[in-house]
């Protein structure tokens, strides 16, 4: 049967976003794939890639441990000023990333709001992992909420109605009940958070370009990635970008398998308290 | 005022000018009493508070006034988890990340209860129910009636002094239906639970039923026993759900119809079409179209005045415009 004309304009258009997606990978493999082993083989980079995989956990876990309870509210209640809150969730991806790091500095480590208080506590903001952690949790804890917020707005409210009228306290209920059902989410959301955090450059310009870590000072990567495009050229950038694709893409692959692996049957009574 | 409930018998669910708000709609004030062992059957239209209704009496909703008493306690600001509700709700509520077992131990477990009780209660409800072979399977591998026994043994298992089902019979088929009237009757009866059914498919679960409770516009109206709501069934929107086939307006119709009442309810047997003779009141009308129902008799949809009305046809009929008899002790008013 021959596709309808429809159908055929549909997967021409899908196919050449795809294409737009993918040529730009295919050329910097292409071009920096040579060099990528050696890119992995220098020191610096090593630890860019470390400094940025490391606050990219960070992100992913901290957009979990927040993002989940904030998603579970804006599934479940209904409230006045839900809509501000809503607002609020999107906000980070609306605003510039520089802008996001100039507000990192000034909300944690300048001389009003927090600073002083966590000077005084030994906290420091610009240039630790700490720092990096938090820009890069403010650009992407908002896929976690969003992906774990279409979860449970998928899950009727009645099931844990349901829990609760058998005896469950509602936070039995959540753990027995709902999270067997969203943890998938909750995880694919928690990696393209991490994702998100590791590609993240804007906002390290301004709170992290390079961080202390044990002795060294060390570029995140797509901040390193930056440095040898602008001192070496684009060749050498090539090479580094080439290895960093290879790297955050073969974590987020890994993860995608395993997460896709666990598909399969679910032990019964598995998420059982 | 008691509306409802056993007089003998002290109110196991009593419900005393309970007003509920959820946005624009408001439910109540409503007042119901059901006893021990009573399976009160709650039908009405779309949009009437009926679920709204149940998770009032379930604590999903708290009440802006009155009080929900069970057992005599007053549960009105109890959460749900301490009020000791048997709930099916329409969707079954199945936890589709666990077993038969493990679905119907929950209660228990969330109680605490011992391990060894546990078994011991769990398997005991399990044969009482016939799901003894199923324990061990996934909840997503049943068919619709066994998710509906499985729902009804975890509501259960705990001895829930009452039992809420919110329209139980929306999803089975009619031998499921069948299966789900034996279990009402078993909980309700044999268990002695008072039950409150929520449904639109109330001839099917008439059988289930000590009582026929009809609900419209947040307000409840007690048509007591089966045998009395079919032959009363004062609101004209219930007498649709009881199998009155036609809702009469007098005034349009024939006035010595109602007695003072603006509408009368009519089962199609009390409307004859084609008849040579008739008791009740003649008519006459334009014949639109003749059928076959489900119980095989044959049906005539006619028009007298501009009012439709469907009716049992007597004989052959030659022309359009047919007598129609309406047999005038076999109306009911209606509101």
């Amino acid at each position: 049967m021959r596709p309808s004309p429809f159908l055929l304009l549909l997967a021409i258009a899908g196919g050449l976003l795809l294409l737009f997606f993918s040529y730009p990978i295919a050329v910097l493999i292409l071009v920096g794939g040579s060099g990528l082993a050696e890119a992995l083989r220098v020191r610096g980079f090593e630890l860019a890639l470390l400094v940025t995989i490391i606050t990219s956990t960070i992100a992913a876990a901290a957009s979990v441990i927040f993002g989940v309870p904030l998603a579970y509210v804006l599934s479940r209640q209904s409230f006045r000023g839900k809509g501000v809150i809503e607002a609020l969730v999107d906000l980070p991806i609306a605003i510039p990333h520089i802008i996001v790091g100039v507000m990192i500095v000034l909300a944690f480590s300048w001389y009003v709001g927090l600073g002083p208080i966590l000077h005084r506590l030994g906290i420091n903001v610009v240039d630790t992992i700490l720092g990096a952690a938090m820009a890069v949790t403010y650009v992407s804890a908002t896929y976690t909420v969003r992906v774990v917020e279409s979860a449970l707005n998928a899950i009727s409210p009645d099931l844990e109605l349901t829990a609760m009228s058998l005896g469950a306290s509602r936070a039995r209920a959540f753990t027995s009940v709902v999270l067997p059902r969203i943890w998938r989410s909750v995880a694919g959301g928690a990696l393209t958070s991490w994702a998100r955090a590791a590609s993240e450059a804007g906002a390290l310009f301004i709170v992290a370009y390079d961080v202390y870590f044990g002795r060294s000072l060390v570029y995140p990567a797509p901040v390193a990635i930056y440095e040898a495009y602008v001192g070496l050229g684009i060749i050498e950038a090539a090479k580094f970008s080439a290895a960093m694709l290879v790297v955050v893409l073969g974590i987020f692959v890994l993860a995608r398998l395993l997460l896709e692996a666990r598909r399969g049957p679910r032990t019964a009574g598995a998420a059982e308290a | 005022m008691r509306l409802g409930g056993d007089p003998g018998l002290p109110a196991l669910l009593r419900l005393e000018g309970v007003v509920t708000r959820l946005g624009s709609f408001t439910l109540g004030p409503v007042d119901l009493e059901v006893s021990r062992g009573e399976a009160v059957l709650l039908f009405g239209p779309n949009g009437a508070g009926k679920s709204t209704l149940l998770k009032t009496i379930l604590g999903a909703y708290r009440p802006l006034r009155g009080r929900v008493l069970i057992d005599g306690v007053d549960v009105t600001g109890m959460p749900i988890n301490k009020r000791g509700i048997g709930y099916v709700p329409q969707g079954l509520g199945l936890f589709d990340n666990m077993t038969v077992r493990g679905n119907i131990e929950f209660p228990l477990r969330a109680r605490g209860v011992p391990r060894a009780e546990r078994e011991t209660a769990v398997n005991e409800i399990a044969g009482r129910l016939g799901l003894s072979e199923l324990l061990e399977r996934r909840v997503t591998e049943l068919s619709g009636g066994q998710m509906q026994r499985v729902a009804i043994a975890r509501a259960v298992v705990a001895r829930p002094k009452l039992l809420l089902m919110d329209e139980p019979a929306s999803n089975l088929d009619p031998n499921s239906v069948e299966d789900l009237v034996d279990l009402v009757n078993y909980v309700s009866r044999e268990l002695g639970v008072a039950t409150v059914i929520v449904s639109q498919y109330i001839a099917m679960l008439l059988r289930a039923s000590t009582r026929l409770v009809y609900m419209e516009s947040g307000r409840l109206y007690d048509l007591g026993p089966a045998e009395r709501a079919l032959s009363r069934p004062l609101k004209a929107q219930a007498a649709r759900y009881l199998g009155y086939d036609n809702v009469v307006p007098c005034e349009k119709l024939a006035p010595e119809l109602c007695n003072g009442s603006s509408r009368v309810a009519a089962r199609y047997t009390s409307i004859i079409v084609g008849a040579d003779r008739c008791d009740g009141i003649r008519l006459s009308g334009r014949l639109e179209l003749v059928y076959v129902d489900i119980n095989n008799s044959v049906r005539a949809l006619i028009n007298v005045n501009g009012v439709r009305l469907v009716g049992l046809l007597a004989g052959q009929v030659s022309s359009s415009y047919v007598d129609v008899c309406i047999k005038n002790d076999s109306v009911v008013p209606v509101e």
